[in-house]
């Protein structure tokens, strides 16, 4: 199989408001799909559709050849930062050890081959030394590796992460990006962000989300889909999007 | 007054342990919905002659309850929910005390607490209730840490979320009925919020906080106890009292030393 997640017309609305509009999306095995789009275009909504967080009002959604409900433990999610409560007493290990919720067992305690799993995901984001450290004591860029941990924690087979690189410094940046290049090689990752800036050298497709999404299959963009998405035009070359070459576009149906 | 120091060590336990959760999970209005619906059924307790103490646990299990599965499937704010259910609570215990025939015994007791005369069979039914208290937060600890901390990502991770917050809101209820004894429907919210707030200012560790809270709240209530006995003024109020000031006290200093 080598499509993992398959939107087939899925529209999302509340009351009125249309957040997702017919998004018809393909994913294949080890992507890296990348979504850009402006705040409220329906980013993070169409991650949590995904996850099975979110019903959509219409459309199939397919995930690993199952409903999102039946395929979830196989996502590692990796939300925004910004909804965590910093005094929240918990501590680094803690936090990736919620990785583990899915496979521990309902009320049972988390056992060896949990700790070793939580363990060996702190290390392959450089973390491991600071896993006693309350969560609200990290740096943005050292709360985003936890959050990295914790999706890795529960052996995903999809990675979706959203605005990973919100408040981030661009050194910090690129080390994420090299992270998570690496995981890529057995890993499929889908990332949202707002920041045009993100579409880097990592990421091998693109696509435009502003309540429609404007779908490409490579990586090639042209800065009239930027324009059409954000709905004003974009200095490309200021937001440090490298010159590729343009491609005729092709809105999906 | 042995009785009144073990009520309150007892009491300890149980609002040491679930007002950490309920601190940390910024459970404090629903807590107070659900100890004010509590009144509902010490009324019906004086209406149809049983122990009001029972017909507190029944409203209480069953406002938690209702008010988990109204914030889950419907569109209400949570705040709402709550002030609805508070005020039902309250009324139908006015409305069933006043259809009770001839004159309601320690009233007062349960509204503002009655420590000094607690009976050697409440010690029973809230050593009980400490028990099943301390299983099943022992039993929930890593699913409540996960919905506190992060509801979605729990959900996403397979954990049973709604189900696991209308256990939590058990406790809650649970724990209520404890503190009734002690401190009275009015006054139950101040120890289920102040022990826990003061530790939470020393630790980061749910589990510590969980142990701080439960010792500073047998300090208060002993603290307290002494004080009315003393000085001749309500006990449960007297309780509060001593805890606020420790509060204060203890955010002076916190503020002050870093």
């Amino acid at each position: 199989m080598n499509e993992v997640i398959r939107l087939d017309e899925v529209w999302v609305k509340y009351g009125d408001l249309t957040i997702l509009e017919k998004i018809d999306l393909s994913v294949e095995n080890l992507d890296f799909l990348g979504i850009i789009g402006p705040n409220g275009g329906g980013k993070t909504t169409l991650l949590k559709v995904i996850l099975g967080l979110i019903k959509p009002t219409r459309g199939r959604v397919t995930v690993l050849g199952n409903s999102p409900e039946k395929s979830r433990r196989f996502i590692g999610y990796v939300p925004q930062i910004s909804h965590f409560d910093r005094e929240f007493p918990v501590t680094v290990l803690d936090v990736v050890l919620m990785g583990r919720l899915g496979r521990k067992g309902f009320l049972a305690k988390y056992d060896e081959e949990d700790k070793k799993a939580a363990y060996e995901a702190l290390e392959s984001v450089e973390m491991f030394e600071l896993k006693d450290r309350q969560v609200g004591k990290l740096s943005g860029g050292q709360l985003q590796r936890v959050l990295l941990a914790r999706a890795l924690a529960t052996n995903p087979r999809i990675l979706l992460l959203d605005e990973p690189t919100a408040s981030i410094d661009e050194p910090t940046k690129t080390e994420l990006y090299e992270l998570l290049k690496n995981l890529n090689r057995k890993i499929t990752i889908i990332l949202v962000s707002h920041d045009i800036g993100v579409i880097s050298s990592y990421v091998d497709k693109i696509a435009c989300l502003n309540r429609r999404l404007f779908y490409h299959g490579s990586k090639e963009i042209e800065p009239e889909t930027i324009e059409k998405t954000y709905q004003c035009p974009v200095d490309l070359i200021a937001h440090g999007v490298p010159h590729r070459v343009l491609r005729k576009h092709k809105r999906s149906e | 007054m042995r009785n009144a120091l073990v009520a309150g060590m007892l009491a300890s336990l149980a609002c040491g342990v679930v007002g950490a959760i309920v601190v940390v999970k910024k459970m404090v209005s629903i807590s107070g919905g659900i100890s004010h619906a509590a009144f509902g059924g010490i009324g019906l307790g004086y209406l149809l002659r049983f122990d009001p103490i029972f017909g507190a646990l029944i409203f209480t299990i069953a406002s938690a309850l209702s008010m988990g599965i109204l914030r889950e499937r419907t569109r209400l704010s949570e705040d709402s929910v709550i002030g609805i259910l508070w005020v039902t609570g309250m009324s139908l215990g006015v409305i069933f005390i006043g259809l009770s025939p001839g004159y309601a015994p320690d009233l007062f007791g349960y509204l503002f607490g009655s420590i000094l005369t607690v009976p050697f069979s409440d010690l029973m039914v809230i050593m009980i209730l400490d028990v099943v208290i301390l299983l099943v937060v022992f039993l929930f600890y890593e699913e409540f840490l996960a919905i506190s901390f992060d509801e979605e990502f729990a959900t996403a991770a397979g954990v049973a979320v709604e189900q696991v917050y209308l256990v939590l809101l058990s406790l809650v209820a649970l724990t209520v009925v404890v503190l009734i004894r002690i401190v009275g429907i009015i006054l139950v919210i101040a120890m289920l919020t102040i022990p826990a707030t003061i530790a939470w200012q020393f630790s980061y560790k749910l589990k510590q906080i969980m142990i701080i809270s439960f010792l500073i709240s047998t300090l208060f209530t002993t603290e307290g106890l002494w004080l009315s006995y003393v000085l001749n003024l309500a006990s449960g109020a007297t309780i509060v009292l001593v805890s606020v000031a420790t509060f204060l006290l203890s955010s002076i200093l916190k503020k002050m030393y870093s």
